[in-house]
């Protein structure tokens, strides 16, 4: 477990020369003290603070060792008597040798573990400074991609090896793997250690293989996924690399838990939207067909009943209001196919470069036909302009605005549809000279719920779903929508477009 | 009135093929109908109808099957009838040989104007050519095949090549849809990659150039997702 510390030559070479440096500078200092006082009583301490200093400053016991063999033969050779010669039959000797020696094994072996210990609580701090750095990451990460990814590669960087993550049953899903070492991909691919993780995976247990350590990534009893760690310099991984290879699965599997978590929440959420829009389209819905059908049923039972005693205006009146019922009718369900395509998923809803001016003129030319006498004035930019676009959708909002504005402010009050290019949006707006909107139902407007409760919903049509879809088609869209009375009288529908992908015409 | 036109009505339901057969009749034409695909071709062959109204929802087989089936050895004028939002079945009938479509639900004067077009252009192609030979007028607007002169209202309108090659091939096929497919076929050869992005520049400028109003139209109508019709007034 303690290693003789990176014994590299270089440092061998360093040692070596403090050694001698120390020693040597040790023997003039005795040779002075001779000179000088003519003792030699002291040489031996001078020699005992030689043999600390270099067991101190070197690295491992043997150049304390070494140190205490020459300061006990350099006093006997130097000055003992006969001086320069040895002479081992001093009496006392062997005790001055011994006590150096052990002066030099006891100095190397407290320096060694005060190193040791500095490295190990350098490499601690490193790597608390790293789970820490770890954890701080892991807070601002917002996929669980991005999560796994983080663990990979700190558990990598950390231990400086090879690390594999599995986010399923590692023998049918492919893990993800961050290698410090090409043959480590091999050798993690390989079946011996997919079954390893594989059992890990199963039963939440940790696995040991030759090669690797898995462990489980758990919570609450519920397996996230499982984590693999290669380890080939030893045997058996270090304690040390255990727990922090557990602390740091633990970490992420919290946060994955966590952002597992949200996601459903974020799901749930988006579904109870959908069902909200659902039951209101519904309610929209089922009014705004209940309207036309009793309108129908009454008059198809009206004239088969009357037959002889109706008068042919009469007739002819209730033969019209008929058909009039029923192109109604016809229009919800033109909008409700819209809404299938729409709620499926907004997500994919095809977009297509378009022509404005195309899908314009195509809506305002069914509008005419079915309102012979509405006055409409139509405007495009006189560059050509490309909007990307669902084409039925979007000329089914513009249908629904113009019926709208044609319904609520009269077929004698002229209606604008202009078409305009603003900041990378195209711009729709219809406007009419009408008698507006009411200020309470402004903020319902688009979320189909039929008006006023006291007024009675079944008198008139209201703006039914046809708003409300529109609404969801321009969402759907990457668009946005708006409705606002005009100063001088009147209602302005504006909805804009993102005009990205685009290609301008030059 | 001697020789009534004939139009087979080949509708599953019976409420819509009573109302077009009622309108059809009140028209001054003779109407067939049938509700199975099967019956609609041996009806097509033994009977040659001058037009065929065909729904592509049949209980037996599908609408575009039939189409395909009578295209092997008839050219009779055949007109799709199909639901609004499904502009793909609408190309791939036109691309498969229909003469023209008409969307449910529709009106009686589109479907009696429909059923005109198609048989005066079936007329046209038995008789070979053109009635008002290498001039086509519709409304205000003039074209001289031959000079390649466009004119609206009397003043020359100056087209480019492409864009006098679109107008002339619409204007030959007035009253019918022209698939995006087909036009950028014809204008820039089989080879053309089918963007229909330089077919809309083009039918921009055309418009420009032509129409008082580009998003109102009077002359080339958009059929959207599907192609352009030239208006057929004459």
């Amino acid at each position: 477990m303690v290693h003789a510390s990176a014994d590299s030559p270089v440092s061998f070479l360093k040692d070596a020369l403090k050694s001698i440096f120390v020693l040597g500078v040790a023997t003039s200092v005795s040779f002075l003290i001779v000179k000088l006082s003519g003792s030699y009583d002291h040489l031996a301490v001078i020699y005992v603070l030689a043999v600390v200093l270099v067991s101190r400053f070197t690295a491992g016991y043997l150049w304390g060792i070494l140190a205490a063999i020459a300061g006990v033969v350099g006093t006997n050779y130097y000055f003992t008597y006969p001086y320069h010669a040895f002479n081992f039959t001093i009496s006392g000797y062997p005790v001055t040798f011994i006590s150096m020696l052990a002066v030099s094994l006891v100095t190397s072996a407290m320096t060694a573990q005060i190193k040791e210990q500095a490295r190990f609580s350098e490499q601690r701090e490193r790597r608390t400074e790293k789970l820490y750095e770890f954890s701080k990451k892991l807070v601002s990460a917002n996929s669980s991609d991005q999560i796994i990814n983080l663990t990979l590669e700190y558990l990598s960087g950390l231990m400086q090896q090879s690390a594999v993550f599995y986010r399923a049953d590692p023998l049918t899903e492919q893990g993800t793997i961050k290698s410090t070492c090409d043959r480590h991909l091999d050798l993690l691919n390989s079946a011996e250690e997919k079954s390893a993780a594989h059992q890990a995976f199963l039963e939440n247990i940790k696995m040991t293989t030759k090669n690797c350590l898995y462990l489980p990534l758990s919570s609450q009893e519920k397996i996230l996924g499982v984590a693999g760690l290669v380890h080939e310099s030893s045997e058996t991984p270090e304690p040390g690399v255990l727990t922090l290879f557990n602390l740091l699965l633990s970490q992420a599997a919290l946060a994955l838990e966590s952002r597992q978590l949200a996601e459903k929440q974020q799901r749930i959420m988006m579904e109870a939207e959908k069902e909200a829009m659902r039951t209101n389209l519904l309610r929209a819905v089922s009014h705004d067909l209940r309207t036309p059908l009793t309108g129908i049923l009454g008059a198809s039972a009206a004239i088969a009943e009357n037959r002889d005693s109706i008068d042919p205006a009469a007739h002819d009146k209730l033969i019209a209001d008929i058909h009039e019922e029923a192109e109604w009718l016809i229009r919800i369900v033109e909008n409700l196919l819209t809404i299938t395509k729409i709620s499926q998923e907004p997500a994919k809803l095809k977009k297509f470069p378009e022509a404005a001016e195309e899908i314009v003129a195509e809506a305002v030319g069914r509008i005419r036909r079915r309102y012979p006498r509405a006055e409409i004035h139509v405007s495009v930019p006189s560059e050509f302009l490309m909007v990307p676009m669902d084409a039925t959708l979007i000329e089914q909002v513009i249908i629904n605005l113009l019926e709208n504005s044609i319904r609520h402010a009269g077929n004698s009050v002229p209606i604008k549809l202009e078409v305009s290019v603003k900041k990378n949006r195209a711009v729709f707006r219809v406007s009419d000279r009408g008698r507006g909107i009411p200020e309470e139902e402004l903020s319902r407007l688009f979320t189909g719920i039929p008006a006023a409760k006291n007024k009675s919903s079944d008198s008139s049509r209201g703006n039914g779903i046809g708003l409300s879809i529109c609404m969801s088609i321009v969402k759907a869209h990457g668009g946005e929508m708006r409705a606002a009375n005009l100063k001088d009288g009147g209602a302005a529908f504006t909805f804009m477009l993102p005009l990205e992908g685009a290609e301008p015409n030059d | 009135m001697t020789n009534k036109a004939t139009v087979l009505i080949v509708e599953d339901e019976t409420a819509i093929s009573n109302f077009i057969s009622t309108i059809l009749t009140a028209n001054d034409y003779r109407t067939l109908r049938t509700e199975t695909g099967a019956s609609a071709i041996s009806m097509i062959s033994s009977h040659c109808p001058d037009v065929v109204l065909l729904d592509l929802g049949l209980p037996d087989m599908d609408g575009l099957e039939i189409l395909k089936a009578v295209r092997n050895w008839s050219g009779i004028p055949i007109i799709v009838v199909s639901a609004r939002g499904n502009e793909e079945e609408k190309v791939e009938a036109l691309d498969l040989g229909a003469d023209d479509y008409i969307t449910k639900p529709f009106g009686t004067s589109e479907l009696l104007a429909r059923i005109r077009t198609a048989i005066r252009h079936s007329i046209k192609m038995e008789t070979g050519e053109d009635i008002s030979g290498g001039m086509c007028i519709k409304g205000g607007l003039t074209i001289d095949f031959d000079k390649h002169i466009v004119t609206v209202d009397g003043t020359d309108v100056h087209l480019t090549q492409i864009e006098f090659k679109i107008v002339a091939l619409l204007a030959k096929h007035a009253g019918s849809v022209l698939t995006y497919a087909f036009i950028i076929n014809q204008i820039w050869g089989h080879f053309a990659q089918s963007d229909r992005q330089i077919l809309r520049v083009n039918m921009a400028n055309i418009r420009r150039k032509i129409e008082q109003n580009p998003a109102e139209p009077k002359y080339i109508l958009t059929e959207v997702g599907v192609g352009y019709r030239m208006c057929d007034e004459p």
